[in-house]
């Protein structure tokens, strides 16, 4: 992986990552890349994909009302609240 | 005190219902063993002392009333693993982005302890957001091997194995996402059940990748293993991952008689990857059960060797997903800084995002998916076979730390020993089958057929009784 490819990588992720990390991580995404070739051959012809180890049914439960959370509590592991609500940063920037 | 501390859970849980000793006591001699060595493990993210000591009261005023007589838990001291919610103590799994997130609620299986009785005494480290198999990534330090201190626990779930192994606790809750509760298990001489998928709720627990994460137990032997289980297991409507009507009998777990049994090898965990003193340990143990009238036979189940790439592509997939909540808003840091995120989490969230952008989703991701189903086929048509099957938990004796520092990535040899449980969703448990040559454990993995915990941990039971007999 070059340079260029870590970075718009990391700019999708939305995660900074300092000089050494960046180094040290476009080393063990590299092993990683390496690791993961041996199955792109392998014969998986009319399988299915299998994205959970259940075969699930959909199931309802009752739409019993039940007490709710306290507001305020809910708000206590805020970083930023304003009187009742979630405090977001600026998402359009100027 | 100390033979208190070395005696198993359920049969302190006996003495405590029948009045012989006082919960309260039993939780004081606790703390103080936890303080004594706590310096030297680091097995605790928290600990709570007082709240431990409010809940011990109440417990044993429900004991004095002739209540909670079923359960084979009560007043036992237990240590959670801190991926796990607890209400109103900080859960953090070992994040600096969720070290002061206290939840409003209790996971499902917190709600369970507490109906049987138990004592919640604190949280146990980890690696960061379960991520790892050393317990070294942890924001609040690495946790040590109770065997030696100059040696690794493993990880994810070091805390709660190093906890066990230390008499700091009797029973501890861990999460296993590709081997997280059975390596640390085995590096710490410890038991570690990771159950079926679908067997125990993961409401509550601080997902890593969903399709894999398990919540399991960890314990001083099988008998303290099932005991917990029962405790926890069944449906819950707020996981909706789980299998309604689901049963356990613990008779027929903890029943010493496995005349008849098929037990399948797969040649592929004993190759020329296998530390030659584990083999021969994993030998020993499966003539044990040849003894007590197992059928053996060894097979080639190739599958295993595309366990490790399949087991990171998704799981790495998955949790990139899982992260993507942690904005900062209604709890926790923003990820977004990366100053509060190690590189471990950070490399893994990366990776995630790689093999699902557009160009790599078909070629990779869905490719992964595919060798699951091909893992998973296999798996069962090993089950038609065989009731269990059988092989060391990992391929490499335990590392001291300067060892691990110099090749930190050689533990993750052991996914391809541990992961396919988790691919597949079986049941697997390790137990401890003797000790390396500088005296640390080694571990035995039996794993069974998916919502069959019972073959497995008659087992691993069966084992364990024929070595205390032949001591």
């Amino acid at each position: 992986m070059t340079s260029e490819e870590f970075d718009e990588l990391a700019l999708k992720s939305k995660i900074k990552f300092s000089d050494e990390e960046k180094n040290k991580a476009i080393f063990l995404l590299d092993n990683m890349l390496y690791d993961i070739q041996s199955i792109e051959n392998l014969d998986t012809e009319g399988l299915d994909i299998m994205v959970t180890p259940l075969q699930l049914e959909n199931v309802f439960r009752d739409d019993n009302a039940n007490e709710s959370y306290k507001q305020k509590e809910i708000l206590n592991n805020a970083s930023n609240i304003n009187g009742d609500y979630f405090s977001i940063p600026k998402v359009i920037k100027d | 005190m100390n033979d208190i501390l070395k005696m198993s859970a359920t049969d302190i849980s006996r003495l405590i219902k029948d009045r012989k000793i006082k919960v309260e006591e039993l939780i004081q001699i606790q703390f103080k063993r936890i303080k004594q060595v706590e310096p030297n493990i680091n097995s605790f993210i928290s600990t709570n002392e007082e709240k431990a000591m409010i809940k011990a009261r109440e417990v044993q005023e429900l004991i004095d009333q002739g209540q909670l007589r079923n359960s084979n838990i009560v007043g036992i001291p237990i240590a959670i693993k801190d991926n796990i919610c607890t209400k109103g103590i900080i859960t953090s799994a070992a994040s600096k982005t969720l070290s002061n997130y206290k939840p409003i609620y209790d996971a499902t299986v917190i709600n369970k302890l507490n109906d049987a009785g138990a004592i919640i005494i604190g949280k146990t480290n980890l690696d960061e957001f379960a991520m790892g198999g050393s317990t070294t990534t942890s924001y609040y330090g690495a946790s040590r091997n109770p065997v030696n201190n100059d040696y690794i626990t493993g990880g994810s779930s070091g805390g709660s194995a190093a906890a066990i192994a230390a008499d700091q606790t009797f029973l501890s809750l861990a999460t296993d996402t590709g081997g997280s509760i059975r390596q640390p298990a085995s590096y710490c001489g410890v038991v570690g059940l990771k159950p079926s998928y679908g067997r125990v709720s993961r409401y509550g627990m601080i997902p890593f990748a969903s399709s894999l994460d398990q919540i399991g137990t960890i314990t001083k032997n099988v008998s303290d293993t099932v005991a917990l289980f029962d405790a926890i297991y069944g449906n819950d409507g707020k996981d909706s991952n789980m299998i309604t009507n689901q049963t356990f009998s613990m008779n027929k777990a903890l029943a010493s008689d496995i005349k008849g049994l098929r037990i399948g090898i797969p040649i592929e965990f004993m190759d020329e990857g296998l530390d030659q003193e584990i083999r021969d340990k994993v030998n020993d143990s499966v003539e044990v059960l040849q003894e007590r009238g197992a059928i053996v036979e060894e097979f080639h189940l190739d599958i295993l060797n595309y366990i490790k790439p399949v087991y990171y592509i998704i799981a790495c997939a998955e949790s990139s997903s899982n992260m993507g909540k942690f904005d900062g808003i209604r709890y926790g840091k923003d990820l977004a800084n990366g100053e509060d995120l190690g590189l471990e989490v950070k490399l893994r969230t990366l990776f995630g995002i790689y093999v699902l952008t557009k160009d790599n989703y078909y070629q990779i991701y869905e490719q992964a998916l595919k060798v699951r189903r091909l893992i998973k086929n296999n798996i069962d048509n090993a089950f038609t076979k065989y009731d269990v099957l059988i092989g060391p938990t990992v391929p490499n004796i335990v590392p001291n730390f300067r060892e691990f520092e110099k090749d930190p990535y050689n533990i993750n040899t052991s996914t391809k020993y541990t992961a396919a449980a988790n691919l597949a969703g079986i049941p697997a448990i390790s137990i401890p089958c003797g000790i390396d040559r500088r005296g640390l454990p080694i571990g035995l993995q039996i794993m069974g057929k998916s919502f069959c915990e019972e073959d497995v941990l008659r087992v691993a039971y069966t084992y364990e009784q024929a070595i205390k007999k032949n001591r």
